[in-house]
């Protein structure tokens, strides 16, 4: 009799690994994932790009730095604007008042 | 074995009902709860999918909102674009993409096997405008949108999520980036020659040139109406300037006689008797003049007293006079009078006609004649030159007064230095200067004499436009040359009489330097004519003096061009314009703001980070790169107060500025860590109230915009901004240098060491961040992405794109 209860329960075992078997044999990741298509831009890796220009720089003062001919676009309007002293009286009360706000 | 047979089908049927109960079980189970989890499970997936996009876009935003020529950092700029040519202040609904696939979310979702069918969408709202007219700069945000769905056959699962980020947008260039060096205050080493500053510009483009303004404020307290800076050239350093050369014309340097040293930028000399607008009266006292006389009297009164040999020092005042009387007497008693007798003559004119306590000869014949013969034979001779061959300006530091170079200590030279009693010891020159009036030193910044800051660089070819009271400086050594005559003397004025011929060898007369407001003198009177041989300068003056008109901008030449306050391009002769040639800084007609009320602003709405203490900005911005400590840069940043320590950092990354609205400045060597030419990196550091304190770092490389300008500013310099040297010898700023003071000379050790050097490198960089350095496009512009979410939402089902 004992011989028989393990002939089921082996017999069991046997039938539930095959069906496990099927099912994951029938699984399969759907067939519609699209391959993901990245445009130029979006491909370059900007930080490594930079990471490859950076240089060791001596700390010691160097030569007069030389960076050969320089093209200068007409400077920006703004660039002649000096405040007056309103101006300068009201950004510093707004630092004053953005100070209270930080501490 | 039939029963055991039975049993086998019996366990095999139990097996195959049971599975068929699983199956069924598992297929009703699906279709109701197993659905619904699994919608649920999807949605939880595409949601966390469509955040992971988002903070992917985010990510691609902040590295390619700032790299030039991405389609990214292209639609940041449109704001400017769009301002630029409509005036338009806000752009709204700028849709910067809307087809992006996140890339490293996809392939999360590969890898997990989950099929994934995601976009993205970027959308800019730019809403305010820095409200100062010198700063351009915005307030925006970017909504971002991922919309990610479950792909394939099958329902159709689709999440949208949405989040917004802050955006500060900026343009990085102001007006006082077109300064190497802007110095508000009065600085007493401008002509430290033991201290040097050297100024290197940009390579002048056209009507792209640095800009230097050296100020006034807080002059020393003094009399003079003239509150100047008078910078002194030299021959070494300027000889090759076009400025130099037109004004004084000179292919070598010139000498007063072949036996003098060469050191004159001109060397002429004029008939005396040609000038005009003086009197013969203003050389009465002429003491060269005098000498001549008083040795012809003594002569005279020798010969009456029977004196045969001449005393080694001739008689003077009472005692030549007694000795005169004695000897008149002596020849009266032999019955010689001014009829028959010469020396009777001269010492009865000398006696009867000398003045005001044997001082005065002006009534005295013999002294008349003896100063019409010089006036007939006298020979003005004069020479220009720099104040490095008039003074040993290397062996004394300041505030000693540097001692004559040996040659000026000859008779002739001595107009300017000569050290005697007379000029206090201290020579003509510093002590017309140094006189009080009023109460109060007359201008103790005259008499600083010395070698200028090298304001065109170390090999001064790099020309740069000053702005300012300033004024460049050299100096004429002037004197009435030595001549040999014959005069007779004796005679009455009817011709009758004992005439004596005397061989007069009056000794060169130095024209000490006077102030124009001390008493009038031949000196100090305006001649009839002008004594300078070029047109671009006037001298009316006999005197040895400083020739202090002429612009310090007259060194570049006959032409400079620069753009005007108005942003318009001009040229303009600096040696004919009249000095200074801008009194004020440059800036927009009208606007007419004082140099020391220049600042900079920072709109505290477009800031990117505000931090109470420099401790906190340092544990945010400090970080590890590349296995060194370096700061991180990212815009205009604002720290309330507490000194910022920077000694220990020295690489930086990024591209912005530091604004420490209170508190000091401690840095040493500061570095980009980045090539500048592919990343355009940057730093500006500006001090409201501080000043940046050099770190025991020697020499020390800065490649950053220092600024330091108080506000409101302080009535002393303790409470103004400056860079305080600490003894450095070396020091290096490749960006520019903006301080309210600037002393390379200071008590104690705050001040460079002997012989040190501070460079200031104009940086392109600074200058105009929109230029083409290198043969690459810069960008002046910067992008920051605000850290937090400030706006989220889910949407299930919903599609907005």
């Amino acid at each position: 009799m004992d011989k028989r209860r393990w002939i089921i329960v082996f017999s069991v075992f046997l039938c539930m690994t095959f069906a496990l078997s099927l099912l994951k044999s029938f699984y399969r990741p759907a067939e519609n994932i699209k391959k993901v298509v990245v445009n130029d831009v979006k491909k370059q890796n900007y930080s490594s790009k930079i990471k490859n220009d950076d240089k060791k720089r001596d700390l010691l003062p160097a030569r007069i730095k030389d960076y050969g001919e320089i093209q200068y676009p007409e400077p920006a309007p703004h660039t002649f604007a000096v405040e007056n002293s309103v101006s300068i009286e009201r950004n510093e009360a707004e630092m004053k008042y953005r100070g209270k706000i930080l501490k | 074995m039939r029963r055991r047979r039975g049993f086998i089908l019996y366990v095999v049927l139990t097996v195959l009902f049971a599975l068929a109960i699983l199956a069924f079980a598992l297929n009703s189970f699906k279709s109701g709860a197993v659905v619904q989890l699994s919608r649920n499970i999807d949605q939880n997936r595409l949601a966390l999918l469509a955040q992971s996009a988002n903070a992917e876009v985010v990510a691609r935003l902040r590295t390619q909102a700032n790299t030039a020529d991405s389609d990214i950092s292209k639609a940041f700029r449109k704001i400017f674009e769009l301002y630029s040519t409509t005036g338009v202040e806000s752009l709204q609904n700028y849709v910067i993409f809307d087809d992006f696939i996140p890339e490293k979310t996809l392939e999360i979702a590969q890898e997990a096997g989950y099929p994934l069918d995601i976009k993205c969408k970027a959308v800019l709202n730019v809403n305010r405008k820095a409200p100062f007219k010198s700063i351009s700069a915005y307030n925006a945000y970017v909504d971002l949108y991922a919309q990610a769905n479950r792909d394939g056959s099958g329902e159709k699962i689709t999440i949208e999520v949405h989040e917004r980020r802050e955006v500060r947008i900026s343009d990085l260039r102001h007006y006082l980036d077109k300064y190497v060096l802007f110095v508000k205050n009065y600085s007493p080493d401008l002509n430290n020659p033991h201290r040097r500053i050297v100024i290197e510009g940009i390579a002048n483009s056209g009507p792209n040139i640095s800009r230097v303004y050296l100020g006034n404020n807080l002059y020393p307290d003094s009399a003079d109406p003239q509150k100047n800076i008078w910078l002194d050239i030299n021959y070494d350093d300027h000889s090759n300037k076009d400025g130099f050369k037109e004004i004084f014309k000179i292919s070598e340097l010139q000498q007063f006689s072949d036996k003098a040293e060469k050191v004159l930028f001109y060397s002429g000399e004029k008939v005396f008797k040609d000038f005009t607008n003086i009197t013969v009266d203003q050389f009465f006292q002429v003491a060269s003049v005098k000498h001549v006389y008083e040795n012809l009297v003594n002569d005279a009164s020798n010969a009456a007293n029977e004196i045969a040999t001449k005393p080694d020092k001739n008689l003077v005042g009472s005692d030549l006079n007694a000795h005169c009387i004695n000897g008149m007497n002596k020849l009266k008693s032999k019955g010689a009078d001014s009829s028959n007798s010469a020396a009777y003559s001269i010492c009865e004119d000398f006696v009867k006609n000398v003045k005001s306590n044997y001082s005065d000869y002006s009534q005295c014949k013999g002294f008349v004649q003896i100063l019409n013969n010089c006036i007939m034979n006298w020979k003005y001779r004069y020479g220009y030159l720099d104040a490095e061959n008039v003074w040993k300006i290397y062996d004394k530091e300041r505030p000693n007064i540097p001692d004559p170079q040996n040659w000026v200590n000859a008779q002739s030279y001595r107009g300017l230095s000569e050290i005697s009693d007379e000029f206090n010891k201290r020579g003509p020159y510093v002590n017309a200067f140094l006189k009080e009036k009023d109460g109060k030193v007359y201008n103790p910044e005259r008499y600083r004499v010395g070698r200028m800051l090298s304001l065109f660089g170390e090999d001064n070819k790099t020309n740069v436009l000053v702005e300012g009271p300033v004024f460049m400086r050299f100096f004429k050594i002037a004197f009435l040359d030595e001549f040999t005559d014959i005069i007779e003397i004796g005679a009455k004025s009817d011709g009758s009489g004992e005439m004596l011929k005397k061989q007069i060898n009056p000794e060169p007369v130095p024209m000490p330097t006077v102030r124009l407001d001390e008493d009038k003198s031949f000196l100090n009177t305006k001649l009839g004519s002008d004594l300078s041989p070029s047109t671009y300068y006037n001298d009316y003056y006999m005197m040895s003096c400083a020739i202090d008109t002429l612009s310090v901008n007259a060194l570049i030449g006959t032409n400079v061009k620069f753009y005007d306050g108005d942003g318009k391009s001009k040229a303009l002769n600096p040696i004919t314009t009249p000095a200074p040639t801008f009194l004020n800084a440059l800036q927009k007609t009208g606007a007419n703001v004082p140099a020391s009320s220049f600042s900079r602003l920072i709109d505290l709405q477009t800031v990117t980070y505000n931090y109470p203490e420099s401790s906190d900005f340092l544990k945010s911005r400090v970080a590890e790169y590349d296995g060194k400590k370096t700061l991180f840069i990212d815009g205009i940043m604002f720290i309330e107060s507490g000194n910022l320590d920077l000694s220990d950092i020295h690489y930086f990354y990024g591209k912005g500025l530091i604004y420490l609205r209170g508190g000091d400045c401690k840095i040493g060597n500061m570095q980009r860590c980045r090539n500048e030419i592919q990343t355009g990196d940057s730093l500006r550091i500006y001090l409201q109230h501080g000043d940046f304190r050099l770190t025991a770092e020697d020499p020390i490389l800065i490649e950053a915009s220092l600024g330091a300008f108080t506000y409101p500013m302080g009535s002393d310099l303790s409470s103004q901004g400056s860079l305080v040297f600490n003894g450095q010898s070396q020091v290096k700023i490749l960006g520019n240098l903006l301080v309210d003071y600037l002393y390379t000379q200071d008590a104690g050790s705050y001040g460079l060491k002997k012989d040190g050097k501070l460079i200031v490198q104009h940086d392109p960089f600074i200058y105009e961040p929109a230029a083409k350095i290198g043969g690459k496009q810069q960008d002046p512009y910067h992008v920051s992405i605000g850290p937090v979410r400030t706006s989220f939402a889910i949407n299930a089902g919903g599609k907005s794109f």
